[in-house]
């Protein structure tokens, strides 16, 4: 029989069949193709050209007109974007507000958000894996329990303020609206994408995480921990000299001698016991727990305090208009995108309309810094001391001996999932708490050390009421009972009304440290604040959970006969005016930024009489650095003497402003790095191992070095204890100088000095949370004026600085000026993700307008009608 | 049945990539490449089909969006450049495959006369 053709169809079918599998074979390879190994962020959902990123870039230009149905709202809103993409609220009630605010904070800002609340949640592991410090982030904020203290107050807005909670509620159905109708247009951040994961739903809770983190931010330092070590090993004696209990000088906010307070706040006693009982624990566990905090600031940079804000006051008595003016730059991190989220909103509230314009934290639908059309206010922070570390006598790994017996620990299971190639792993482990608080723990050399950590963010705290309530204030008398609920992170609230009243209080609840028999062991001793607590003393020093420091005790003005009030994150007040200074803070910064403040401010009274809005833009950029001004001479001098005649004349020449163009500023930094470190680190090098311990130094104020270069050449710590000639200050800084000039040689590629320009050492580095990796969605890199301690604090690494600066005018609150460092955007791809930071850095500014309807929003760009459903 | 030339079944990838793209489903281009190649006449009318018509789909999009946001997609295209090129790469080679499938899986059901004919 034939069969051929049978053969041939059948070998035909064959090699269809071979390729049909082998095209679908191939396809599903690659349609499959990329395990998380090759990255942490996906490639897969960069080149889909509907859902990737080009998406995002379509988006990231929104309609002229928009109409969204929201079923959660009541009546329309009417949101106008200005050229800058400031929304502008019109609403009928505070609810329906809330829920637009989410829907935008989210569309602009949600994955900013949702990494907000994992750092809080310490949940960072599920969307990066164990990289580089996530997990030691994760660890430690779960250990302190962000999450744990934003439950309480969760639990305490529902039952005391409900009408509060419900506006989180409305706010957080506006978010989660957004977040579906992103999920259903494709269009979640890009982040999402690179990352590969979808935001879960948002809720009130997430909200106060927000503030959490911000508190933790603010207040939440190990420095009693490296106190108690240079304590340890230089002596009290010593340490007093190196950080003193009251600076060489201090600015007060209160002028010496003037009442600050209300309340019934008693006459200190004196400080009568300087006696200290050291705790029996070495350097490794101090090392240790440091070493946990750094890895953690990579992950929350964000919004990690920088050490530096200011804002002042200035009664019309001396302004142009005969009302008051209100400045405002508070100083965080720079980040991408930016810290704050700009809204203006016109909203009924009851039978009354306010006007509120102002920066909010995405997150959180409430403006935290702004100004209603009556009061406006500003805040800097405390630089509070609401942590304390607890060390015990352990009998075994479960119990601790506390007020004459053994008590055994408490434990929380957690659970972490952390991401991996192979999907997610989970980890349990158990926090262990004692009376004070969660224990931080550590294992080295098989001996294992613990501290429990008592922080005032884990308990339930009030301020979102308080801020809630600023915009509804209409005067400051009644602004100023609202900061009574201000309890954590404490803030220098200074505030002005349209009638003329300006004021501050150092807003906030302070730990009262009291001795089991109820006195007050900071008056005893006003060490004990600055250094961790025996627990298992009988003397122990707790916190008197029910006699607190409260807001309305913290120091105060009102109208002040001196005419302005001047706060730059510096001591508040001197403990002989006000009795508490030492149980509220003793980190407060140096004097610098104060004192050139209220310099220019006193220097134009007297040329003019009176300040204007420009000056104060120009004092907000001021960048005349005071401890360059302080040290010039002795600088020069010590050129001259080692033969620098050019440096010499260039230092002599140079007005101290840390310009892009001065190369005065340059070589000023730099030596003044050298001179702290070779005058302090001989003798930390000679007393720690720890390679990270022998930079303490670098915490030490600048104003002790200052005043000793200044009047005790001679001082012992100018001596280089490595070698056998007696070194002085002025030795010291020829030494420093031989280097920096050393050093700039290499770093600009020159000797000649006209080359090194500041600008080109200190330059913008503003960075996105996955900056780092993917360098594109950081901001440019500019160059950069100011410096720590200049008014214009824009830090030595140029990557904190003012987060927002605000000028409010009560004579015509239109009038009033603004900038945030970047944009509103979240959106790498929208003409608002940087656009305005280079006004930021050329100190320019927009107007901070207050149009009570749409139609007189200036520059509108789009506009979106949200309509009930 | 009847099988189309390269034009024919170019045109036919082309628009039900663009059409089942709007479904924001980017996986779907691979129904429009094997309904391309299902109806080609010969394998490599159908390859060449698939891969310039879903490429060509696909940077029709990017072409609109720029029209649409210049300012955005301008940054996008500096910024994924890289990925501008492996998308392009990716698209072709992933229309020529769905296309490739098409072609063998209409010879399996319904063999034509030439057999496989190239």
């Amino acid at each position: 029989m034939y069969t051929g053709c049978y053969d041939e169809r059948v070998t035909l079918v064959r090699r269809e069949l071979i390729g049909l599998v082998v095209s679908f074979a191939i396809l599903v390879l690659l349609l499959f193709p990329y395990p998380v190994a090759l990255s942490p962020f996906s490639l897969y959902s960069l080149v889909d050209p509907m859902s990737g990123v080009w998406i995002n870039a379509l988006t990231a230009k929104v309609p002229a007109e928009e109409k969204i149905v929201l079923p959660g709202i009541d009546h329309e809103v009417i949101v106008v974007f200005d050229k800058y993409g400031v929304p502008h609220f019109f609403a009928e009630s505070e609810k329906d507000l809330a829920y637009a605010i989410g829907y935008i904070h989210a569309r602009d800002r949600l994955w900013q958000m949702d990494f907000l609340r994992r750092v809080v949640e310490g949940r960072l592991t599920e969307i990066f894996g164990n990289i580089s410090g996530v997990y030691e982030s994760d660890l430690l904020f779960r250990i302190v329990g962000l999450k744990r203290g934003a439950y309480e107050c969760e639990k305490l807005l529902k039952e005391k303020f409900p009408d509060l909670y419900e506006l989180l509620e409305a706010y957080s159905e506006g978010v989660n609206r957004a977040i579906e109708d992103m999920k259903l247009s494709k269009t979640l951040p890009i982040e999402f994408k690179l990352l590969r994961y979808e935001p879960e739903p948002w809720t009130p809770l997430n909200s106060l995480e927000i503030g959490r983190i911000i508190g933790w931010g603010l207040t939440g330092t190990f420095a009693d921990l490296y106190l108690y070590l240079i304590l340890q090993k230089f002596g009290i004696n010593d340490t007093l000299q190196l950080m003193p209990i009251d600076r060489y000088k201090e600015v007060y906010i209160v002028k010496p001698g003037y009442k600050v307070t209300l309340g019934n706040v008693t006459k200190p006693k004196a400080i009568s016991n300087m006696e200290l009982h050291l705790p029996d624990f070495d350097e490794k566990a101090v090392e240790e727990l440091l070493e946990w905090e750094r890895k953690t600031d990579i992950w929350f940079l964000p919004i990690k305090e920088a050490f530096a804000s200011n804002n002042w006051v200035i009664s019309g008595f001396y302004t142009n208009t005969g009302k008051p003016l209100l400045c405002n730059d508070p100083h965080l991190s720079l980040t991408v995108p930016p810290v704050w989220y700009e809204v203006h909103y016109v909203v009924k509230s009851g039978d009354e309309i306010f006007n509120v314009r102002g920066v909010t934290f995405p997150g959180i639908p409430i403006v935290i810094i702004g100004s209603n059309q009556y009061v406006g206010w500003g805040f800097t922070n405390v630089m509070a001391d609401q942590i304390d570390f607890y060390y015990y006598v352990w009998k075994n790994d479960t119990h601790y001996w506390y007020k004459d017996a053994w008590h055994k620990i408490r434990q929380v299971k957690e659970v972490f999932r952390i991401k991996t190639d192979a999907g997610f792993v989970e980890k349990v482990i158990y926090i262990n708490f004692t009376v004070h608080g969660p224990l931080l723990e550590m294992k080295i050399d098989g001996k294992r050390y613990r501290f429990a950590v008592r922080w005032m963010g884990q308990n339930a705290t009030t301020e979102a009421y308080a801020l809630w309530k600023y915009a509804h204030a209409h005067d400051i008398y009644e602004f100023l009972s609202y900061t009574n609920y201000f309890q954590m992170p404490p803030q220098n609230h200074v505030f002005a009304d349209i009638y003329g009243n300006i004021g501050w209080r150092a807003c906030g609840r302070y730990p009262n440290r009291t001795f089991p028999n109820g006195t007050n062991a900071v008056q005893f001793n006003p060490l004990i604040p600055r250094l961790p607590i025996n627990g298992s003393d009988p003397n122990v020093i707790e916190w008197n959970d029910s006699d607190w420091i409260e807001p309305w005790e913290a120091p105060q003005l009102i109208n002040p006969p001196w005419g302005y009030i001047v706060t730059a994150n510096n001591k508040a007040a001197n403990v002989s005016d006000y009795p508490y200074i030492y149980d509220i803070a003793w980190t407060w910064a140096d004097y610098y930024r104060a004192s050139r403040i209220q310099e220019l401010i006193n220097e134009t009274i007297n040329e003019k009489g009176y300040v204007t809005i420009e000056d104060m833009m120009r004092i907000q950029n001021d960048v005349l650095l005071v401890l360059a001004r302080s040290l010039k001479e002795f600088l020069a001098d010590v050129a001259g003497r080692y033969g620098y005649e050019n440096i010499k004349n260039l230092i002599e020449n140079w007005d101290c402003r840390m310009t892009i163009n001065s190369t005065a500023a340059t070589i000023f930094v730099v030596w003044y790095d050298y001179y702290k470190n070779f005058t302090f680190s001989d003798e930390f090098r000679e007393k720690f191992e720890s390679k990270d311990l022998q930079n303490l130094w670098m915490e030490l104020p600048d104003n002790t070095l200052e005043h000793f270069t200044l009047t005790n050449k001679s001082w012992k710590w100018f001596n280089d204890v490595g070698t056998k000639e007696r070194e002085n200050a002025t030795t010291i800084a020829g030494k420093a100088l031989k280097a920096a000039i050393e050093y700039l040689k290499k770093y600009f590629g020159t000797d000649d000095i006209n080359e090194w320009k500041f600008g080109k050492l200190h330059k913008l580095n503003a960075q996105h949370a996955m900056g780092s990796t993917l360098k594109w969605l950081n901001y440019p890199n500019w160059e950069a004026l100011g410096w720590s301690n200049c008014v214009n604090n824009i830090g030595r690494n140029a990557d904190h600085g003012p987060s927002w600066r605000e000028i409010l005018d009560f004579s015509d609150l239109n009038n009033s000026r603004c900038i945030i460092p970047g944009g509103q955007s979240g959106n790498p791809f929208s003409e608002h993700y940087y656009d305005q930071l280079r006004m930021w850095l050329d100190g320019e500014y927009k107007k901070m307008s207050f149009p009570a309807t749409p139609e007189e929003v200036e520059d509108a760009e789009s506009i979106i009608h949200f309509v009930p459903g | 049945m009847k099988r189309y030339g390269f034009l024919a079944c170019f045109l036919i990838t082309l628009i039900l990539a663009v059409l089942l793209e709007l479904t924001r489903i980017w996986v779907l281009l691979i129904v429009a490449g094997v309904i391309g190649g299902f109806l080609s006449k010969s394998f490599l009318r159908a390859v060449f089909a698939g891969c310039l018509g879903v490429l060509v789909c696909w940077l029709l999009y990017i072409a609109v969006f720029y029209t649409l946001n210049p300012y955005g997609m301008s940054i996008a295209l500096s910024v994924f450049s890289l990925f501008l090129g492996l998308m392009v790469v990716l698209g072709a080679v992933l229309g020529a495959l769905s296309a490739s499938l098409g072609y063998f899986l209409s010879q399996v059901l319904m063999p034509s006369e030439k057999g496989s004919g190239k």
